[in-house]
Order: structure tokens, then C-alpha cells, then sequence
């Protein structure tokens, strides 16, 4: 069977900088893969290249086999969420799901508006719909995005360092929304730093340095019974910081 | 200011004829027919007073702005001098007249643009003269002395003016008047303002020793206790005609027919009586 | 200076509202075109365009913010003509204040434009938005609020530079204070009065802005 998500060899870089060095992956229909590796080792980039938002110097790029390397046509199969959230400020909350259904997918307004009620009960927000983002939490921003990229039906969710600017709490919001996704079997790629959270809904893990992809497996592969130096001297790392 | 402003309008006007190709008959001179078909007929036939009588009306630019010329009454209409006159002549001509409230230094663009047949606003022929020879002119229909207006009791003639700031409506009969007071030998710093009304304003304020403008304005505007005097000597007297198009003269002369008729019949009289006394 | 006498202008008081009238009509409209042209042109020069379209642009701002609005409200009323254009002073009045200050405002458009923060652009994108699509709905929206203050600026300035066409055939309210002062000489009560007007009504109209805004931003 073919890979939903397929990247082969795909290389990037900034100018003189090399950022992504032949990077391959695969990601299976119901995968909830995590991205881990210290900053600069090249995930964000990674996976915005997946996304379209990055052109790509070389390799290729496929959803479920076909080429997606030339960047428009993979919009709407793929939904981002940000690590500044980027929600629309000018509209209300509903409305920023809403409105995209409308201009995007031209649904009619009664349907768009139930979506928009069913999505907001899923993150939780339904109370929040008539207010405006400028009013809300980060965690409740984030919520919302995420709700705004679901919206759009996409086969796989990719979430950019998503709690990066959220505090503890906030950021338990939504991890725990993700799992909640993760329970209905959503498709997600997931670049983070709270490796603990990642134990929870992760299926896969794959560690990144230096734009190369050094390990990629299970949790328990990956935390608990890798040979790779350089992943064990990240989470030496990381789990002092945790400290 | 004002020629300067012309020149720049007309400048501009050819600029823009010369850009697109229209107007391509090349010389200016050509360029002033009044309307578009007359364009069309350069060279040909002059149809100008047939087109009048055709349309029924005469319609003339003035800039309502000089008492007792031209300016407007409290229900916004034009009245004055120049405005009787111009309907008298209208009667004669079997046309409707009417007015094109028109900026002074509009007036000739105006009158090449078409807008109106025939200027009527206390215009010189050395002004329209200035601004393109080819012009037609009617004959005078007014005379004007340019009188010395002064707070300075020593200033009684225009040889008192000698060394003197003077000043006067720019562009207008008033400033040739302070102009060519060079040619006597005559020196003085003029000071041209956009209106007659400016200057006396300075006049009043002691920035200027004397303001140039004529008699008629000049008796209309000052009162007793405004310390100024009237020198009974003018500088010159310069004449008032109706500026129309060029190559229409079968509508000039038709003007000067009117124009002489009306002489004749003591009309003419009674409208300098009654804006002039 | 003797005290001032407003009473010889009373008799031309009914002629102030037809004057108010143009005046109005000329900035309002002249405004509204001017907007109109400002979102177009300032957006477009916010992106990356072909080099004629980019310079034929750049070309209309700055020769219509190099050139005094006097010499430009000439061409096109007195000068255009010898080209076959010809039209109403009021048209020739609105054309040439939009096109002058659509120049302006264009320039605070596109920086509006650019102050919107990219990951607007990113997010939409993701979802699926054509780039028209997100000039229109996302960009512009926020970009236009950011503008508002200048906005307004253009606005009373255009308000108080209708008096420029006085220069052109049209009886607005600054020729007619010409024209009544012509008449009455009564300098200072006239000049006094046409301020205070131009002041009321510059005031007002950004006073009814301001609180269009207040309305419009509850995000």
C-alpha cells in the first residue's frame, strides 16, 4: 500500500546554510508522528517544506503517490497549525471557521455554521464563539486553530512547535486535544519539545540533527532503547532541562 | 502671475496636443478654433455667427470678480457692466446670452477649449494680444483710466512714484499700467497681487506706498476715512474689448455691428450710466 | 482694523449652501475614487509584479505627488481638451483629487499592506485561499484598519484642498468667498467665515470617522 505521505531526499537550504540534508520519510494513514531535535537541527523547515510554505532545493515530495513537490497542490490536504496560532483577528472565533468554508469550499452558510458549532464542541470552545481571538488564552488560540485546520478535511494535520509559546497549563489544553484527535485516528505530524507529552498519543518518533533524520521508531524505541549517541545526548539534554 | 499661469496652461495644452497627435495642424495658431467641429473645418468656411444663431445662444466667459464689470448679486447671478452689454447685444444678434463663470486666469484657455464664444470681462486687446495674436478682437467697448491710489500725501502724480513700491492686479490692465511706467523713465517696485482688493488691503496696512487700479474700481472702493486719495492725474488709459476666437470674424464683425448700433441708439449710454456714475 | 461686520454678507447667505454643496461633492467623491484607486494601486505595488506594470505604477504616484495640484487640476481641465478629452469642471475637479491623493493614500495602503503580519498569509494559504482570495478577505481587512489614522488625514486634507478648485469654473465655497468678496469687500469676515467652515466640516467629517472606527474595531 502506498504511503500517504512521502518525502525522498528532499534537501533545503538558506543561502550558504544547509538546513535539510536529504531528508526521508514516510508517514502512514492513522501515523502520529513526532518530530524531536534540537533547535536548528531543522524540523520547522521540514515540515513546512511538507507543508508548501517552503520551496524545496531538491528531492520529492508525494501525497498518497503523487508529486507534491511543486507546492499548490497539496493545498487543503494538508493542515497546518502554527506555532503564533495565525488566526484571522478581524473575524470571531465561529467566524474563523466559518469564513474559510464559505470562500474556500463555497459551503452554503447554514452548513458552514453547523460545522463550525461541531468543531468548537470538539476543542472545546463553544462558549467562546461569538468573541473575538484577541480575548482569548493562547491555549484557547491554539484550540481554535486547530479546529480551523480540521475544518477543511485534511488528511493529515501538521502542527509547527504548536505549544511553544503557551504556558504549562495552557499547553496541557492542547495535548490533550491532540489526543483527543489521536483517539479518533487523525493523521498527524507533530514538531515539539515537550518530549513527555509526545509518550502520550505519539505512534512514531523521529529524531532529527543537523537536517538528517538520525532515528525513527516507537516511544520505547526511541526513549528508551536507542544506541544512537547523538538522540541520547538530546535527551540527556532534555530531560536535565526538565529538571 | 497670471500671464505666468497662461503660459503654463498653454504649455501644457500643446504638450498634450503634441503628445497624442490631435490637434495635428501643428501650429498653435490653428489650435484656437473655438469648438471641435470647427477644428474639423480649418481652412474652411468661417460658420462661426451662423453656429451662434444656429444655437441660439452667445455664451461668454467672465470672472465675476470685478465690480463694476462683472460680479455676482445675492441670488448668485451675474450683473454688471459687460453683462448688460453682452445681453444688448445678444437682443440685436437674436440669441440668448449666457454666462460662464470662469477664473480670470481661465478665460483664454477657456475661450480655446471651446467653453464660451467670446470673453467679456474687462480684457484688453494688449492682453489677449499677449497671450496669442492670432486672437480676434472686437472693437473697444470701454475705455479705463488707471488711477494712483495713495495714503502719502506727497504722491499726487505718477512722477511721485519714483522709487516707490506700487501695486496693482497682476496680469490685468492695472499691472501694464504700472509697467510702463519704465518707459518714462519712471522706477518703481512693483507689486502685483491676485486681486485689486488684496492690494488695497495692503495699501491700508502701510506695506505698499501706492496702489495702481482703475478709476471705476478705484471710486466703487474708496471711502471717506479711509485716509486714502484719488490722484487726479492717471497713469494711462487702457480700452476694454470682447476677445473672441480666431478665424471667427464673421461673428467679430457681427459684434461690431451691435456694438456700433448700439452707439448709435443711446442703449450703450444708458449701461455706462448705470454702472459707471 | 475697525470691528467686524458680518452684515454685508448677509444678503449672499443664500448662496452658501449651493457652494457647501460642491465643496462636499467634490471631497466626498473625490475621496471615494481616491480610496478606490489607493486599495488598487497599494496593493498591487505590495507585491511582486512585472517591471512595466511596477513602473507604469510607480510612474502615476510619484508624477502625481511630484506636481503641484494646481498645475494638475490645469491639465486636465484647460490642457486635456487639446488632447480630445473633454469634461465638466466638477468631473475634471473629482478626477484630479482622487487621482492626487489616490497617490498619496496609495502609499499608505501598501505600507499597511506590509505591516499585516506574514503568518496571515501562511495560514490562508494553508487553507486553501487563492491569493485574491486573501487580499481581499484577510490582507485588506487588517491592512485598512492599520490605515485608518492616515485615512482620516487624506480625508480632511482633501476636504480643505477642494478650495484649489476655485481655480477651475466651479462656484465651490472658496470662489464664492472670492466673489462675495469681490463684491463686499469684507476681507476678514469673509476669510474668518470660510475658515471656520472648512474647520467645521473637516472637523466633523473626522469626528464621524473616528467614531465609524470605534464602531467597526472590536477585534
Amino acid at each position: 500500500m502506498v504511503a500517504l505521505i512521502e518525502m525522498r531526499d528532499v534537501k533545503k537550504s538558506f543561502g550558504e546554510n544547509v538546513v535539510l540534508d536529504g531528508i526521508d520519510l514516510e508517514v502512514e494513514q492513522g501515523d502520529i508522528v513526532a518530530i524531536i531535535g534540537s533547535s536548528g537541527s531543522g524540523k520547522s523547515t521540514m515540515v513546512r517544506c511538507l507543508a508548501g510554505l517552503e520551496d524545496v532545493r531538491s528531492g520529492k515530495i508525494f501525497l498518497r503517490g503523487e508529486e507534491i513537490t511543486d507546492r499548490n497542490r497539496a493545498v487543503g490536504s494538508i493542515g497546518m497549525v502554527f506555532q503564533n496560532f495565525n488566526l484571522f483577528p478581524h473575524y470571531t472565533v465561529e467566524e474563523n471557521i466559518i469564513k474559510p468554508l464559505r470562500t474556500v469550499k463555497k459551503m452554503g452558510a447554514g452548513q458552514a455554521k453547523e460545522k463550525a458549532e461541531e468543531l468548537l464542541g470538539k476543542v472545546r470552545l463553544s462558549e467562546a464563539a461569538r468573541q473575538y481571538p484577541s480575548t482569548m488564552s493562547g491555549g484557547q488560540k491554539q484550540r481554535l486553530a486547530i479546529a480551523r485546520a480540521l475544518a477543511m478535511n485534511p488528511e493529515i494535520l501538521v502542527f509547527d512547535e504548536p505549544t511553544s509559546s503557551l504556558d504549562p497549563e495552557l499547553a496541557y489544553e492542547v495535548f490533550r486535544t491532540i489526543k483527543d484527535l489521536a483517539a479518533e485516528g487523525q493523521t498527524m505530524l507533530i514538531v515539539t519539545h515537550q518530549i513527555n507529552a509526545v509518550r502520550h498519543f505519539a505512534t512514531r518518533v523521529a529524531f532529527l540533527d543537523s537536517g538528517k533524520i538520525e532515528a525513527d521508531g516507537t516511544c520505547s524505541e526511541i526513549f528508551e532503547h536507542s544506541d544512537n549517541q547523538k538522540l541520547k545526548q538530546f535527551l540527556a539534554m532534555v530531560e536535565y532541562d526538565a529538571l | 502671475m497670471r500671464n505666468k499661469v497662461l503660459a503654463v496652461v498653454l504649455g501644457v495644452a500643446m504638450a498634450a496636443a503634441l503628445l497624442t497627435g490631435c490637434g495635428s495642424k501643428g501650429e498653435p495658431k490653428e489650435e484656437t478654433a473655438g469648438t471641435e467641429e470647427e477644428a474639423d473645418e480649418a481652412g474652411g468656411e468661417d460658420t462661426s455667427l451662423e453656429d451662434i444663431q444656429g444655437a441660439g445662444v452667445m455664451t461668454v466667459g467672465m470672472c465675476p470678480e470685478y465690480p463694476p464689470f462683472e460680479s455676482i448679486n445675492a441670488s448668485g447671478d451675474i450683473e454688471g457692466f459687460d453683462a448688460d452689454l453682452a445681453n444688448e447685444i445678444g437682443k440685436i444678434l437674436g440669441v440668448e446670452v449666457e454666462f460662464v463663470n470662469t477664473p480670470y486666469e481661465g478665460l483664454i484657455a477657456g475661450l480655446m477649449n471651446g467653453d464660451f464664444d467670446i470673453i467679456m470681462s474687462g480684457m484688453s486687446p494688449e492682453e489677449a494680444d499677449e497671450a496669442d495674436k492670432t486672437l480676434n478682437v472686437t472693437e473697444n467697448y470701454y475705455s479705463v483710466a488707471e488711477v494712483i491710489l495713495s495714503k502719502d500725501d506727497s504722491i499726487q502724480s505718477k512722477e511721485d512714484l519714483e522709487g516707490k513700491t506700487v501695486g496693482s492686479h497682476s496680469g490685468s490692465t492695472s499691472e501694464y499700467a504700472v509697467d510702463s511706467l519704465a518707459d518714462e523713465d519712471i522706477h518703481v517696485t512693483s507689486a502685483p497681487y491676485n486681486r485689486h482688493s488684496e492690494a488695497f488691503a495692503d495699501l491700508q496696512n502701510g506695506n505698499i506706498d501706492a496702489q495702481v487700479v482703475e478709476e471705476t474700481w478705484a471710486k466703487e472702493k474708496v471711502a471717506d476715512g479711509d485716509g486714502i486719495h484719488i490722484c487726479e492725474e492717471p497713469i494711462n488709459s487702457i480700452n476694454v474689448a470682447g476677445v473672441i476666437g480666431s478665424g471667427r470674424d464673421s461673428f467679430r464683425d457681427a459684434f461690431n455691428d451691435a456694438l456700433k448700433q448700439l452707439k448709435d441708439d443711446g442703449t450703450y449710454d444708458e449701461i455706462v450710466e448705470k454702472w459707471f456714475s | 482694523m475697525n470691528g467686524l461686520d458680518f452684515s454685508p454678507l448677509a444678503p449672499y447667505a443664500g448662496l452658501l449652501p449651493e457652494a457647501l454643496k460642491i465643496t462636499l461633492e467634490i471631497g466626498l467623491a473625490g475621496f471615494i475614487l481616491a480610496l478606490a484607486i489607493a486599495v488598487a494601486v497599494g496593493t498591487l505595488r505590495s507585491r511582486k509584479l512585472p517591471k512595466a506594470v511596477r513602473f507604469l505604477l510607480s510612474f502615476y504616484v510619484e508624477i502625481f505627488r511630484g506636481t503641484p495640484l494646481l498645475v494638475q487640476l490645469f491639465f486636465v481641465y484647460y490642457g486635456l481638451p487639446s488632447a480630445g478629452i473633454r469634461m465638466e469642471p466638477v468631473a475634471a475637479a473629482i478626477l484630479t483629487m482622487g487621482l492626487n491623493s489616490g497617490a498619496y493614500l496609495s502609499e499608505n495602503i501598501r505600507a499597511s499592506i506590509l505591516a499585516v503580519d506574514k503568518g496571515q498569509y501562511e495560514a490562508a494559504y494553508m487553507l486553501g485561499y487563492t491569493p485574491l482570495q486573501t487580499s481581499i478577505h484577510i490582507v485588506l481587512p487588517q491592512a485598512m484598519r492599520i490605515a485608518v489614522p492616515s485615512l482620516m488625514n487624506g480625508f480632511s486634507s482633501i476636504i480643505k484642498e477642494t478650495s484649489i478648485v476655485s481655480v477651475l469654473p466651479v462656484v465651490e465655497l472658496t470662489k464664492l468667498g472670492n466673489q462675495v468678496y469681490a463684491k463686499t469687500y469684507h476681507p476678514f469676515e469673509i476669510y474668518i467665515l470660510l475658515g471656520v467652515i472648512y474647520f467645521v466640516l473637516a472637523y466633523f467629517l473626522t469626528f464621524l470617522a473616528k467614531w465609524l472606527e470605534r464602531r467597526a474595531s472590536k477585534w
